[in-house]
């Protein structure tokens, strides 16, 4: 940690607002996911707690607004701002483990296809192309039409799509990698194949992942928000950022804006963070740029 | 036609280019290198002078400091540079790019980066027409087939026509050279034109260096760490050790007889004839961090004959022979 | 005794044509798919003794780094043999090459590149060894220390990593790790070129020291003339893939007989003297190894070539004291026309 604060990459953080404020409203988030349904008052996915009485109240600062829900209720009496805490978790667990599983899986695939080229690599990069050229609202589409809907099927879904990047980008570094005299090195020294993939060429292509999934984490939560407001995405029982807007977005037109409006600017506030640092990332790691 | 007075002094007495007290800095987050620190020479019209040090010398930095390519992080800091009697450092932009080009022409190390491989060679070389001459549009190809030839590439007229990318490394090398000399400039600055090729076409392109200057009556600055081919072409050497002058001289003088410990232990080191002895001259440790440099002389820690003094006061370079000059406390030159 | 290493006849091309639909080309009509063979070693033959350094030296793109590769295995030669201290190692897989990584190890060109730059200094250096050791070794830090100190680093360097080096240190580190496990042949290619002259000569002179103190073999591949006159006992001279003339140091230097050796040495520049005059100088270009040219491969620069040379591809032979070349000019079983005229 020590090293760290020492570092460049601290240095130039320290002087780029724009990542301060990037890291600052991730932070945050992180923040209110993690200790957020402690605060707020209402757990909006427990009926018992639910007043069908204070259904449709304004936020706060409007006239009829109470001072219990800061951001107005929904149909149900939900408190907004409680929804938003629970379906920002919601949302942010589906970005990040999307991200992990698709990092994971692309990482592995364009390791293999890197390293030993041929057959392996042509069929690998096909089913990439392949895969690029299918949105991933149809392959969501799909599995829920096959499976029904879950949390687990968007993250399927979600990593069907994600993984081709990292792949991709793992296979390009691979090949630069492999070619340089360290890996020959390597075999000269004798070592099997299997230890050169994971000594030497794996902690030297991760750098530029970094980039691509912190940006992904946006994305993601942007696409898996697109899924559930057309209904293909999370079930009505964990609702996530996306449900909100598709929940409140029937009653929009009544007047009865807050119950979309707010989760929607939460989901641009994260992913604009998410892009902030991923930004300065991007600049600081990329060498060329350097 | 008038009758005005010569003036008294004979023009060769201005030199073409004149570098006094350079100082290029840069600022980075590990401390400020002094990539050039206070580095003075003049270069008469006609004149080779090859700059020489190794790695982290600063000598690329200088060629970059008279074409006023320095970006930030990187500043000159102080200095002149008088080139055809104006300071390029107090010229704008706009006239630095009239004289970039056109009066002071540049040549890089890797030819293959040096050409932008979307235009023909001819569209480069017409660029250069265009944009520096006011040679009509008619005559321009005839020119550049021209110089294609003077720069020994067969087939001008079809190779005009030809993408930097169907060139072999020899050949676009001599393009770069024909698009840095086709508007006539006066001073060609070659930072390590030939390091990237083979030895064969090394020679070929240093002779053709060297002719190309000497039937333009340009000059010529050869930036370079290799001391045998500054020999063949320069007329006086400038060596460098951590962005500072350490000797400079007459070529045959500085080769002969070398003052600085540094420039004798440069010139030892290359392998020689003499394969009885078996062990090259070495010079001992490594070139210091630039961020943080001894005080007192900067090569005193790698030098055999270094006293108490060189690792307290910088020396000055001081000249000891006509055009001869260097930045020791002891040099080789005093005990002859 | 035999020698250590013995080539014979090795060759090695490379496919660059790519996928299928790379290759697709529509030509006279038809649709072919025409494969671009690399010819980078063409029939190399060469032996090292024990103790001895052979200085192999050409310009880019001559086939020398490729020769050093495939007597290493890093590729699989396609023709010829490679015997290594009597034992056929050319078809040997990656198991049975394993016993041979520790008689022959390998210094690489670019001391930036060549070491991993996220392995520490201690772990990089005792690779080679730990690898070939049978079972852990408990030493493994004291003997990656005691073999610092022998390239000339202190203990303070064995935790580092490669970045907080200077490339003469760096090129040290990795002679520490050819060095680990104690081999018979060292194959160094381009050591020096990356370095600057005053530490070239450090690392030659740790280099040769090193030799003089084990007792290993060198196969040192250089574009520096100089360079492999200082080291080497013996030079062979390659050109496209061939090797053209083959000699003691001092024959090499002093009695070049292939056309293409003497225009080399004119064109090295020597410190003081003159500029080579042009009539020395070869022209044209080095063609491409995709086509080789019919007969001897210098003769489209060779200002000396004739009718035999486009007709019939010249071999080695002796010319006595030990020096072999690839010459028509130099076959006394022939009419050798122009030697005298031109020379």
């Amino acid at each position: 940690m020590k090293r760290f604060a020492a570092s460049e990459l601290f240095h130039s953080f320290r002087h780029n607002r724009s990542a301060m404020i990037g890291a600052a409203i991730v932070a945050m988030f992180v923040v209110m996911v993690s200790i957020g349904p402690w605060l707020v008052a209402q757990d909006p996915y427990d009926v018992a707690q639910l007043e069908l009485m204070d259904s449709f109240k304004p936020p706060v600062w409007l006239e009829g607004g109470v001072p219990q829900y800061l951001l107005g209720t929904d149909g149900q009496g939900r408190d907004v701002l409680a929804s938003i805490v629970y379906g920002s978790r919601i949302s942010l667990f589906i970005g990040f483990t999307a991200m992990l599983g698709s990092c994971v899986l692309g990482a592995a695939l364009g390791l293999l296809a890197g390293f030993y080229g041929g057959k392996l690599d042509s069929v690998i990069m096909r089913i990439a192309d392949i895969q690029l050229s299918f949105p991933s609202v149809l392959t969501a589409l799909f599995l829920m039409s096959a499976f029904g809907t879950g949390a687990d099927k968007v993250l399927i879904a979600l990593i069907s799509v994600g993984w081709v990047v990292y792949a991709r980008i793992v296979r390009g570094s691979t090949l630069r990698e492999s070619q340089k005299e360290y890996v020959q090195a390597a075999r000269v020294s004798g070592l099997p194949n299997r230890k050169i993939i994971l000594r030497h060429v794996l902690p030297n292509v991760l750098t530029p992942l970094i980039v691509v999934a912190t940006i992904q984490v946006g994305t993601f939560i942007l696409i898996e928000a697109s899924l559930s407001f057309l209904g293909v995405g999370v079930p009505i029982t964990e609702p996530s950022l996306g449900l909100l807007i598709k929940n409140g977005f029937d009653v929009l037109f009544s007047g009865l804006w807050w119950i979309s409006v707010f989760p929607g600017l939460f989901i641009m506030l994260i992913v604009f963070g998410i892009n902030l640092l991923g930004d300065f990332l991007r600049d600081e790691l990329n060498p060329r740029l350097k | 036609m008038t009758m005005t007075p010569l003036p008294s002094a004979e023009p060769t007495a201005t030199p073409l280019l004149s570098v006094t007290g350079l100082k290029t800095y840069f600022h980075t987050f590990a401390g400020v290198v002094k990539a050039v620190d206070g580095v003075s020479f003049d270069l008469a019209l006609g004149e080779i002078l090859g700059l020489v040090g190794e790695s982290g010398g600063g000598k690329s930095m200088i060629g970059f400091s008279i074409m006023g390519l320095i970006d930030p992080p990187g500043r000159i800091e102080a200095g002149e540079i008088r080139f055809e009697g104006q300071d390029l450092l107090r010229l704008d932009e706009a006239r630095m790019r009239g004289v970039r080009g056109k009066r002071i022409a540049m040549i890089f190390q890797d030819p293959m980066t040096a050409l932008n491989p979307l235009y023909t060679v001819g569209n480069q070389l017409e660029e250069m027409l265009r944009l520096h001459t006011d040679m009509p549009a008619g005559q321009r190809r005839a020119r550049c087939v021209e110089m294609l030839r003077d720069v020994g590439i067969p087939q001008p007229e079809e190779r005009l026509d030809s993408y930097p990318h169907q060139f072999s490394g020899g050949m676009r090398q001599r393009v770069v050279i024909a698009i840095a000399m086709i508007a006539g400039p006066r001073l060609l600055i070659a930072d390590e034109p030939t390091t990237a090729l083979d030895v064969t076409i090394q020679a070929q392109l240093l002779r053709l260096m060297k002719r190309q200057v000497e039937q333009t009556r340009a000059s010529l600055i050869l930036i370079t760490h290799d001391l045998a081919a500054v020999s063949q072409m320069a007329d006086k050497v400038v060596v460098l050790y951590c962005g500072r002058i350490v000797e400079r001289g007459p070529t045959a003088r500085l080769i002969r007889r070398p003052a600085h410990h540094y420039t004798r232990g440069l010139l030892d080191s290359i392998p020689h004839d003499d394969r009885s002895r078996r062990r090259l001259h070495q010079i001992p440790g490594s070139v210091p961090n630039i961020r943080a440099l001894p005080p007192g002389c900067a090569f005193a820690p790698r030098c055999s004959a270094a006293q108490p003094l060189c690792r307290e006061v910088e020396p000055v370079l001081a000249e000891f022979a006509p055009g001869h000059a260097a930045a020791c406390h002891f040099p080789l030159e005093a005990k002859l | 005794m035999a020698p250590l290493l013995q080539v014979h006849d090795l060759q090695q091309r490379f496919d660059a044509s790519g996928g299928f639909f790379d290759r697709l080309r529509w030509r006279d009509g038809r649709l072919s798919a025409p494969r671009r063979i690399v010819h980078a070693v063409n029939g190399v033959s060469l032996s090292i003794g024990r103790g001895e350094v052979l200085g192999i030296v050409g310009e880019s793109g001559c086939g020398k780094s490729t020769l050093a590769k495939t007597v290493i295995k890093l590729h699989q030669p396609t023709g010829g043999r490679i015997v290594l201290d009597g034992e056929d190692i050319t078809g040997h897989d990656f198991a049975r090459m394993r016993p041979i990584r520790s008689k022959m190890q390998m210094i690489f060109q670019d001391p930036y590149a060549s070491l991993n730059p996220r392995q520490r200094v201690c772990d990089i250096v005792m690779e080679p060894f730990l690898e070939n050791a049978p079972g852990k070794v408990r030493d493994a830090k004291d003997r990656a220390l005691a073999l610092l100190a022998k390239v000339g680093l202190g203990p303070e360097h064995a935790d580092r990593y490669p970045h907080q080096f200077s490339g003469g240190q760096r090129q040290r580190i990795g002679i520490a790790r050819a060095l680990s496990v104690e081999p018979e042949l060292i194959i160094a290619d381009e050591p020096v070129s990356a370095l600057d002259v005053s530490i070239q000569a450090q690392i030659l002179n740790l280099m040769m020291d090193l030799k003089d103190e084990m007792n290993f073999s060198y196969l040192f591949i250089t574009h520096d003339l100089s360079v492999v006159r200082h080291i080497s006992d013996r030079i062979g001279v390659m050109y496209l893939g061939f090797m053209v003339e083959t000699g003691s140091t001092e024959a090499i230097f002093d009695t070049p007989k292939h056309p293409y050796t003497r225009a080399l040495l004119a064109a090295a520049p020597v410190l003081g003297a003159p500029l080579a005059a042009a009539a020395e100088e070869i022209r044209g270009e080095v063609p491409s190894a995709f086509h080789l040219p019919s007969g001897c491969c210098f003769r489209t620069r060779c200002p000396l070539a004739f009718d035999r040379c486009a007709a019939e591809r010249p071999v080695l032979r002796q010319q006595g004291d030990g020096q072999a070349v690839a010459c028509h000019l130099h076959d006394a079983t022939a009419i050798a026309p122009t030697l005298e005229a031109n020379a």
